[in-house]
């Protein structure tokens, strides 16, 4: 348990040194000069009280003034607060005690705030992950089966009709092989199963492979042989930004080109994902899309940059910690899984 | 000819499959099951050449029911007939001594083909990716990771527990605790 006290004077004690002061200045002012009052009051002894009394008021209005002073500074930097940068914590100004209990009491609010804060994204995150993996295996079990079983019959009553009808029976064949492919196509976007075997750099070189050959956008993907380790979770997360910002840039930005870049920077990983359309307009309707990028990088300790590209389009940067090898990710920075 | 075993539990694919395989020159269809319990009975009993049995079983997995039937007298040759889609599971039938691993949406043609080789005593396997077997050795308990590189290897459990002077029933029950590893998921969200 820290010392929650200042080890500077109290705000009270100042006070009162000051009040204590201001009368003492006051009263030998009195008794030393040849200032008096008498009864009943003339207008020079009402003059006189008047202007000693203002002044005694004016002096300790003053001094209390400045006494103050790191109060109207801690609220200042306590505004300054946004939940965007949570890491920031309102310095200690000043040794009176009172200041510093406050300070204290605050920061510790916050980190209560923040912990809460990062459970409860945490919760939503893993409990949004496990119904996409929920949903992928219904997909793949149920849907899948169904078109199988309907694959192979149909190719099983191609070989017993006539040549003449076995045309459009393979037809039929293609569409549902075509709709199979569809079912494990948004199966596998739900739930990425290549990433838990084949690392971040396969898994996402698949996604861009994927997601161009889709859209006949042309997406360059360049990744780094070598990368630092990253722990399962900042995998994850790298892998759902880099799916999410090629997704707004297939849907809304209406480039020709896109570029992902996946690299190694010392001991970091810089994820940058560039297209060279429209960009984010001032009237964008903010979706459920970047919001989810940016708290999942919050939830690992990875910083997420999303600007306006040069001359045009749009750069998402995403930069995430390597860890040593064997090195554990700290466990306020996990997404909870495991 | 080449004598099979079907088993899936999902019904319309069996029959599906089963009429297919009838139709087929060559290959004869003995049963069709969808049980590992029913697959080991009817496969002491009929001894098929070949068994093309899905992934997930009401009763077990493919891969457990592919160890069952590596351990009887006469074992057939085993193809996996799949539409699970984890890349692991190349490596996970690779070890668990499996002949063929065939993705269930093929084109009919490719699977005969495929069934054929394994019937000639190919093996039909896709290619593994070296970074995926060190990222699925990685999920191995470190004392396991020697039998995994001899199963890998190609040497029998019966072998492997000769090398390491163990009983094989040990060697069985590490390569059926690192087929659910290999499985398990890394980023599984709790
Ligand atoms: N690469 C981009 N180019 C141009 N505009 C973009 C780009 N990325 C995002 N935007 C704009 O920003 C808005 C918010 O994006 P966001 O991903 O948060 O939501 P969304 O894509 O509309 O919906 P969703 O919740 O499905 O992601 C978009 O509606 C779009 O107008
Ligand atoms: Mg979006």
């Amino acid at each position: 348990m820290r010392n929650r006290n200042g080890s500077g004077t109290s705000l009270r004690t100042r006070v009162f040194l000051v009040n204590g002061l201001v009368f003492l200045i006051a009263g030998t002012f009195l008794a030393l000069t040849p200032v008096t009052v008498s009864l009943p009051t003339s207008l020079s002894d009402a003059l006189v009280l008047t202007f000693g009394l203002g002044g005694t008021v004016l002096l300790n209005l003053l001094v209390i003034g400045r006494t103050f002073a790191p109060l109207s500074r801690l609220i200042e930097a306590m505004e300054r607060f946004e939940p965007l940068s949570p890491d920031y914590r309102v310095p200690i100004y000043g040794n009176e005690r009172e200041i510093v209990q406050l300070t204290r009491a605050f920061n510790d609010m916050l980190d209560r705030i923040e912990s809460e804060r990062r459970e409860s994204v945490q919760r939503s995150l893993a409990a949004q992950e496990r119904e996409r993996q929920r949903i992928a295996q219904e997909l793949h079990d149920e849907i899948g089966q169904s078109l199988t079983a309907l694959l192979l019959q149909v190719e099983g009553l191609a070989r017993s009709v006539p040549d003449e009808e076995r045309d459009a029976l393979a037809e039929l064949s293609r569409a549902t092989r075509d709709t199979l492919d569809q079912v494990r196509d948004v199966a596998r976007r739900l739930r990425p199963e290549v990433l838990d075997d084949l690392g971040l750099g396969k898994a996402i070189t698949a996604l861009c492979e994927r997601l161009g050959a889709q859209s006949g956008v042309d997406i360059n993907c360049a990744v780094d042989a070598e990368l630092p380790q990253l722990a399962p979770e900042a995998e994850l997360v790298a892998y759902r930004v880099a799916q999410e910002a090629l997704t707004n840039t297939l849907r809304h930005s209406g480039a020709e080109h896109a570029a992902l870049v996946l690299e190694r920077d010392g001991d970091d990983v810089l994820l940058t994902i560039a297209d060279d359309g429209r960009g984010i307009g001032d009237d964008a309707q903010p979706g459920s899309g970047i919001q989810g990028m940016r708290e999942r990088a919050l939830l690992i300790g990875a910083r997420l940059r999303i600007d306006p590209g040069e001359p045009s389009g749009t750069v998402v940067r995403l930069r995430l910690d390597g860890q040593p090898y064997g090195g554990r990710p700290r466990p306020h920075e996990t997404l909870g899984y495991g | 000819m080449i004598r099979l075993l079907v088993v899936d539990d999902h019904a319309a694919v069996r029959a599906g499959l089963f009429s297919l395989l009838r139709r087929e020159p060559g290959l004869v269809p003995l049963g069709a099951v969808s049980t590992v319990a029913e697959a080991l009975r009817e496969a002491r009993s009929l001894e098929p050449d070949v068994a093309l049995i899905d992934f997930q079983l009401p009763d077990g997995d493919g891969l457990q029911l592919c160890r069952d039937l590596k351990l009887l007298p006469r074992p057939p040759r085993v193809v996996l007939y799949s539409a699970f889609a984890r890349p692991a599971l190349a490596v996970a039938a690779k070890l668990a001594g499996a002949d063929g691993l065939i993705d269930k949406g093929v084109e009919v043609d490719s699977l005969f083909d495929s069934i054929r080789a394994v019937g000639r005593g190919e093996e039909v396997l896709p290619p593994l990716d070296p970074e995926m077997i060190s990222r699925c050795t990685a999920r191995l308990e470190p004392s396991d990771v020697s039998i995994f590189g001899m199963l890998m290897a190609g040497t029998s459990t019966a072998d492997a527990a000769g090398v390491l002077g163990s009983e094989q029933r040990e060697i069985e029950d590490r390569l059926r605790a690192m087929l659910g590893d290999l499985l398990a998921e890394s980023s599984t969200p709790g």
